[in-house]
């Protein structure tokens, strides 16, 4: 067993979705295609288990010798830590449980290999190392949070329905956090590292989350979406709550004094 | 033997993974579209009751010779973050250990019965799932630590409950008022929720020690100024109130008759009807520290066993007649409770639920009893009535008649006065938002917003 868990459990999950997606987006039987999920996303499932697993019981740098990350990033981007590592099992058990209750009249092959490359990138977005000792990370999460929209709006173009709603939100949504994250980086410079940011630089990255998370009035895209596009694929969206991430990973660490509770 | 902790640990572990793993193992064949003969669900839904039930006579044993008032089992850290940690952790004290044994007993005895009850039904096995998911809920509930764990599985009763109600789908009665009963029992989880994060703001923490006191039930003391207590508590008593039917909740529990017997029984006679009074009981500690809120309970219990004695009084069928006086002996025990004594009403509720089991399985042959006793006593039998029916003016008993067969009117008033200007705001709401929506989409079209008329 202790041989078996120090494996890199995250990438393992991560490579088998993406191998997944481009396969199932090969088979034409809408069935197969779905049993082919299935299985795919349940061993996504139980590879986020062990990685979650292997983190309780190892540490932080549990798999770290035989990860591929250093070879590929020369460094470790994603990784698993004490918030995001019982997540990832959740992800990827939505994942699991949403294709296991689609009706088969509602199977589409697309969309299935959709869901499991939606499923890769939710994967890494959660587990995306964000450290000041890295100073790039920050841009990684946004890249990926941004990527993590592309999946729902191809959905609600295959439908054949406006994805107006769907653009001007999310639009927003991958403008607000490059504007705030460059401001931040801007006033860290200016400030330098104990220096208190101002407001006005966590502020977009406020309005980010908040229309992230479908918070009113800028709510309009979750209403819509979820009339236009798949169920399946909405759900999955909307679930996983990335706004909340934005809010852990980019400015709980640099919110100003005043704003923690005493 | 019993010196061992690692035993103890390892036994008070089983009693809450064995319902898990029973609803996994049922469930996973379930989605797999793979069918377990009866026999097999029936056996193993008997192994899985009867070695729950000798894990927490082992962790009993081991607290009756070790002298332990309470064992407290660290399962793990769900989520560890500076400032805060989420520990998944049970208790076994007197009140956990009562309410799981008679989980289990009570859980082996309906779901014996239900194996013969619902012999060649459609839905045996998404009944024996749901069933199975109840009673890990049930399990999770009474052992939790912390409020966290405990709303786990009070969510695992309710939405198990949810689906029982509405079993027979192919019906539209049953699940509309599954549906019913889920709405009242958001409102309970909000209120529970609610308390989740009152608790957190007061003591830091989900852990009941911190608020309740560190010495074991029921000799906590409270921590919690009585403001705290009185918002905490208020809010707990919210969601017992929903879990148990009190008033204003009452309406949803006939209702709940639309389920299988064995569900009925298992519900609404024996256990989950007492999970809010469980709950009342876990926060004792803050009715001591605020005797508004021990009053607000008595009233509220007594209440509640007045009406239901009413409606229950002039029910015609069975199901609901036994409902109705479950309420009543739930109210008294409510009461029990916030008059500040702890075993009373602990022994109240196990009695209570193992009388109103066996009335409920008797349910389905309760003319064939009618007539057994008939036979046996050479007589019809005669309805009950007393001498303060006899005292009463006509008016009044006409009056209280209507009051009973109305359910105290409070399906209607709760519909009238409380979702009705919800579902009217909602729907006002969502023609703005479509207004909205068209203009993002550049349509020209506009609604009427003075369309918007009453509901029917």
């Amino acid at each position: 067993m202790t041989q078996l868990l120090p494996l890199p459990w995250l990438e393992l999950a991560v490579a088998i979705a993406i191998v997944g997606s481009v396969v199932v987006s090969r088979i034409r039987e809408p069935y197969h295609a779905w049993q082919l999920y299935i299985f795919v996303s349940g061993t996504v499932f139980v590879c986020a288990s062990f990685a979650w697993l292997c983190f309780y019981l190892y540490g932080d740098r549990a798999g770290e010798s035989s990860s591929v990350q250093p070879w590929l990033f020369g460094r470790t981007v994603f990784a698993p830590d004490e918030l995001t590592a019982p997540l990832l099992p959740l992800l990827s058990l939505i994942y699991f449980l949403t294709g296991m209750v689609t009706s088969r009249s509602r199977m589409q092959r697309n969309a299935f290999a959709g869901s499991l490359a939606a499923e890769a990138l939710r994967l890494l977005t959660f587990s995306t190392v964000v450290s000041p000792d890295f100073p790039g990370s920050g841009w990684i999460l946004i890249g990926l949070l941004a990527a993590n929209t592309i999946p729902p709006y191809f959905d609600l173009v295959s439908h054949g329905k406006s994805a107006r709603v769907f653009l001007i939100h999310m639009g927003l949504f991958v403008a607000l956090p490059v504007v705030g994250w460059a401001l931040v980086e801007y006033s860290r410079a200016e400030a330098g590292d104990s220096g208190p940011l101002p407001w006005w630089a966590v502020l977009p990255l406020l309005v980010a989350v908040l229309l992230r998370c479908g918070i009113f009035p800028m709510h309009a895209w979750v209403v819509d979406l979820f009339e236009n596009a798949g169920f399946g694929h909405a759900l999955l969206f909307v679930l996983p709550l990335s706004g909340v991430l934005i809010a852990i990973r980019l400015i709980i660490p640099i919110a100003p004094d005043w704003s923690a509770h005493r | 033997m019993f010196d061992d902790l690692s035993w103890v640990h390892g036994f008070g572990t089983l009693v809450h993974a064995i319902p898990l793993a029973l609803f996994a193992i049922l469930s996973f064949v379930a989605l797999f579209d793979r069918r377990l003969s009866e026999q097999s669900i029936g056996a193993l839904k008997m192994a899985s009751n009867l070695s729950g039930l000798l894990a927490t006579i082992f962790v009993c044993i081991h607290l009756v010779v070790s002298g332990e008032e309470h064992v407290e089992i660290l399962i793990g850290d769900w989520a560890v973050i500076p400032h805060y940690d989420f520990q998944v952790k049970l208790t076994f004290d007197v009140l956990s250990i009562a309410f799981v044994l008679l989980t289990f007993v009570l859980c082996g005895v309906i779901g014996w019965f239900a194996t013969r009850y619902l012999h060649r039904e459609r839905g045996f096995n998404r009944f024996f799932v749901l069933f199975a998911l109840f009673q890990a809920g049930m399990v999770i509930a009474s052992l939790g630590d912390n409020i966290a764990v405990l709303f786990i599985g009070w969510e695992m009763v309710g939405l198990s409950g949810a689906f029982l109600v509405a079993f027979f789908q192919e019906r539209p009665a049953p699940p509309r008022q599954g549906l019913h009963i889920w709405i009242v029992y958001r409102v309970a989880d909000a209120a529970l929720l609610g308390a989740a994060f009152a608790m957190h703001h007061h003591s830091g923490t989900a852990d009941f020690n911190h608020l309740f006191g560190d010495a074991p039930w029921p000799n906590e003391n409270s921590n919690a100024t009585p403001t705290q207590a009185l918002i905490v508590g208020f809010l707990l008593l919210i969601a017992a109130a929903g879990k148990s039917a009190l008033i204003p909740f009452s309406g949803w529990l006939p209702r709940a008759m639309e389920g299988p017997t064995p569900s009925s029984a298992i519900f609404y006679g024996a256990l989950s009807v007492h999970l809010g009074a469980y709950l009342l009981l876990r926060a004792s500690p803050l009715l001591e520290a605020s005797p508004l809120l021990a009053g607000i309970v008595v009233t509220l219990g007594l209440l509640t066993a007045l009406y239901a004695y009413l409606a229950g009084s002039v029910q015609t069928d069975i199901k609901s007649a036994l409902a109705y006086a479950s309420l009543v002996q739930v109210g008294l025990i409510v009461a029990e409770i916030g008059f500040g004594w702890r075993y009373i009403p602990l022994a109240h509720m196990v009695g209570h639920a193992c009388l109103r089991t066996v009335q409920f399985l008797r349910a389905p042959t309760l003319l064939h009893d009618y007539h057994t006793l008939s036979n046996a006593i050479g007589d019809h039998l005669h309805p009950p009535g007393g001498p303060l029916g006899r005292l009463m003016p006509a008016r009044l008993q006409l009056w209280l008649y209507r009051f009973g067969m109305e359910r105290g009117y409070l399906d209607a008033f709760l519909s009238a006065w409380v979702v009705m200007p919800f579902i009217l705001a909602f729907r006002y709401f969502d023609k703005l938002e479509h207004c909205w929506m068209r203009f993002l989409k550049s349509e020209r079209t506009s609604p009427d917003l003075n369309a918007i008329k009453e509901p029917k």
